[in-house]
């Protein structure tokens, strides 16, 4: 009838584990900003599937300011990305390695 | 008795005001006679308790103040008085007046003139705290206090490089001796429980017989330093750097008489161990010879009298190890005397002739300054042990009653006063007889000096006439201090054990009343016997040195391996100098190798460079790549989280 909380949890950690290689593996900026709303998303549906599971509305209210938080994050992302490729006209993420001295 | 704590602190004043003033305000005469105000108010002062203690034969313990408390036992400053603080006080205030006036001739027109007032009226001080204290911190702090003075004083010429490495020497070697001193303070603190001197007598019986022998010999190693024993005698001799007046009043009259003083102050530890008075006979016995021998060879005037104040001293020790210390104290009364006019003496042909110390050098000064040479004769025929002069009442009734108790003491001591006699008149006859040898252009200036120096003379060379004769009032002044019958301060029971250890001594008779003493020695076999072997000295000298019959370089060459054995001083100073100065020096530089550039060195700079190597290492970690951080990051979390999930 209804499908077990274990899948969804065995979901949310597989977008977890692929946005986590995303993040390593891609060299470019926007590409890793992808990857890492793939791993908001991973949690969010991680709460959701343990708020089934134990019938408290917290984790959906987590959702919700999750999702919020991550459009505005999104927005700032993109906003940097625009204001980095101004300065290099590069997006490239090996390149960015102005913190090693 | 109160007015008695004006006796220490009358220097003290004088000190205080002369380091504050004396370089402003008072200048040159006045700092003198403020140095001289002070010392004359205490010997007024000791005087006076001298004859009142001489009356009743008393003895008073003023506690003046609490110094600091230690769980039950307060250490005190306080004052014994005594008839042997009293006479030891007496000697050192008298003495040091006398040279006080001497010295603000002596001194006139030097540049730090204040400076050396202010020193001497601290050494007064010091050594009166010495000489006055009732417990042993007290005697320490004196101890040591004269010990600084004498450094400063030693040093006194500071430019001078000889005066100041004899200074360090003389600080340094002092230092061996107090340790050993300091050590014995402990112990007896430790087994006492109570360092007053009365209280520790008094406990004497309780106390197992190591641990007093112990105890009397650590801090006869304090006396064996301070007074110039053998083996630590050698800084006594280059002491002699420091002005004269100073070596008159520290290193003759005073305060190298402090270890001997020590030793008679606690006579009753020390006599019930047969093992520590023993050690005190011999030691005293050998550097009363040994000492002698070095005095017959030296050049420098001011030396050759060092050589016999160690030589003297020796014969106080030797007196004291004989279970006769009356007898001690009182050669020490009238060594003070002689000794200081000796010096002093010296001290006048020194300003006369410009410092030069080569008694090669002299000669006829007898005719330039008869006040000088008639009362250096004076302490010379007291020195030799001639009657009626002091020194034959003190050191011959020595001499004679080691002769009833031990016969290599005996020798020793009796060869002693024959090489005495010797030195004393070869310096006597090069300095003031003999040919003409001074360099023409300070003849012309040679004069006899002014009378606040001659006066001290006089007044010194008097003192070493008469006092001889008052041996009996000495004798029985010191009764009730030093014979246990009559020290009123002692239990029953430890005047059963001092008692015992004085028994080497009971068979000797010495005539206590000088001039059935005088007789009793020109008449006896031993008396003439050490008579002649004085004058017979003394001829010695006249034939060597002022007839020139025997020819001095002749009789070098002939007995060429004695006489360099003596010229170098027995080679204790090489000696010293192959073992300390030298092992220490190789002690130091294995230890800069191996301690500093190995040890040391190896830490700090291998902790250097571990930290550098490390450092190196996680450098590579810091690729700058955000993939890189974030991978590791994500082991971090992995590696936490795992923990948390099997660990908990």
């Amino acid at each position: 009838m209804s499908i077990p909380y274990e899948y969804y949890v065995a979901l949310s950690g597989l977008l977890m584990v692929l946005g986590l290689v995303g993040v390593t593996v891609r060299k470019n900026i926007i590409a890793v900003l992808l990857s890492t709303e793939l791993m908001l998303n991973a949690v969010n549906i991680a709460f959701v599937a343990f708020d089934m599971k134990l019938h408290d509305v917290a984790g959906q209210v987590f959702v919700f300011f999750i999702l919020t938080i991550a459009a505005a994050e999104a927005a700032i992302g993109l906003g940097l990305v625009m204001a980095i490729y101004r300065l290099r006209k590069d997006v490239d993420v090996e390149k960015l390695t102005e913190l090693k001295l | 008795m109160e007015y008695l704590w004006v006796i220490p602190f009358s220097p003290l004043i004088a000190f205080i005001i002369i380091s504050l003033f004396g370089y402003k305000l008072l200048k040159e005469p006045l700092s003198g006679i403020v140095a001289v105000i002070g010392v004359a108010i205490s010997a007024v002062f000791s005087v006076y308790g001298f004859y009142q203690v001489s009356q009743t034969g008393d003895y008073y313990d003023l506690k003046l103040f609490t110094w600091m408390p230690l769980g039950d036992y307060n250490i005190s400053v306080s004052i014994l008085w005594d008839p042997l603080s009293a006479l030891m006080t007496c000697v050192v205030t008298v003495v040091s007046t006398f040279i006080f006036i001497f010295a603000t001739g002596y001194m006139k027109g030097d540049p730090s003139y204040p400076r050396f007032f202010a020193y001497l009226s601290l050494f007064v001080f010091m050594m009166l705290m010495l000489t006055l204290a009732d417990n042993l911190v007290q005697l320490f702090f004196g101890w040591e206090g004269v010990g600084l003075a004498s450094y400063l004083l030693i040093g006194f010429w500071h430019y001078k490089k000889s005066a100041s490495v004899a200074a360090l020497e003389a600080f340094i070697v002092n230092r061996v001796g107090d340790w050993l001193f300091l050590l014995g303070v402990l112990l007896a603190f430790i087994t006492f429980g109570t360092l007053d001197y009365l209280d520790i007598f008094n406990k004497i019986p309780e106390v197992g017989f190591w641990t007093i022998t112990a105890i009397a010999l650590l801090l006869f190693g304090g006396a064996v330093g301070k007074s110039a024993q053998i083996p630590l005698h050698i800084w006594l001799p280059n002491a002699m750097e420091g002005p004269t007046p100073v070596s008159a009043l520290i290193h003759a009259a005073t305060m190298v008489a402090a270890g001997v003083y020590m030793v008679a102050r606690i006579m009753p530890v020390f006599a019930s161990s047969e093992i520590a008075l023993d050690t005190v006979l011999y030691i005293g016995t050998m550097s009363a010879f040994i000492a002698a021998t070095m005095g017959l060879v030296q050049n420098d005037i001011k030396r050759i009298i060092a050589y016999s104040t160690l030589s003297q001293l020796g014969y106080m020790f030797a007196a004291e190890g004989l279970g006769l210390f009356k007898d001690g104290m009182f050669h020490l009364a009238s060594h003070a005397v002689f000794k200081a006019l000796l010096f002093l003496a010296a001290g006048s042909v020194l300003v006369a002739i410009h410092h030069i110390l080569d008694v090669q050098k002299m000669g006829q000064l007898r005719k330039y300054m008869p006040i000088t040479a008639a009362t250096f004769l004076v302490g010379a025929l007291a020195l030799a042990g001639i009657p009626p002069f002091s020194g034959f009442f003190s050191k011959d009734p020595i001499i004679e009653a080691a002769y009833e108790i031990n016969w290599v003491v005996w020798v020793l001591l009796w060869s002693g006063a024959g090489l005495t006699a010797f030195y004393i008149f070869r310096l006597y006859f090069l300095a003031f007889e003999n040919g003409d040898r001074l360099d023409p252009h300070i003849k012309s200036h040679v004069h006899e000096s002014p009378p606040n120096m001659t006066i001290p003379l006089i007044v010194l060379a008097t003192g070493a006439i008469v006092l001889g004769f008052f041996r009996e009032f000495f004798m029985n002044f010191l009764r009730p201090s030093l014979d246990p019958s009559q020290m009123k301060f002692l239990s029953e029971e430890t005047k059963i054990v001092v008692e015992e250890g004085l028994t080497r001594a009971h068979h000797v008779h010495i005539v206590e009343d000088a001039w059935h003493f005088l007789v009793h020695s020109l008449t006896s076999p031993l008396g003439l016997l050490i008579l002649f072997t004085a004058l017979g000295g003394i001829f010695m000298a006249f034939l060597m040195y002022q007839l020139r019959v025997i020819d001095p370089v002749w009789m070098a060459n002939t007995f060429r391996p004695i006489y360099l054995l003596f010229y170098n001083r027995w080679y204790f100073d090489h000696i010293y100098y192959a073992i300390f100065a030298y092992g220490y020096y190789k002690l130091s530089k294995f230890m800069w190798k191996a301690g500093d550039r190995f040890l040391i060195d190896g830490i700090v700079n291998g902790s250097g460079k571990v930290s550098m190597s490390f450092g190196d290492i996680l450098r590579l970690t810091q690729t700058g790549r955000i993939s890189a951080y974030l991978a590791q990051m994500v082991v971090g979390i992995l590696v936490f989280l795992s923990l948390f999930l099997f660990l908990s």
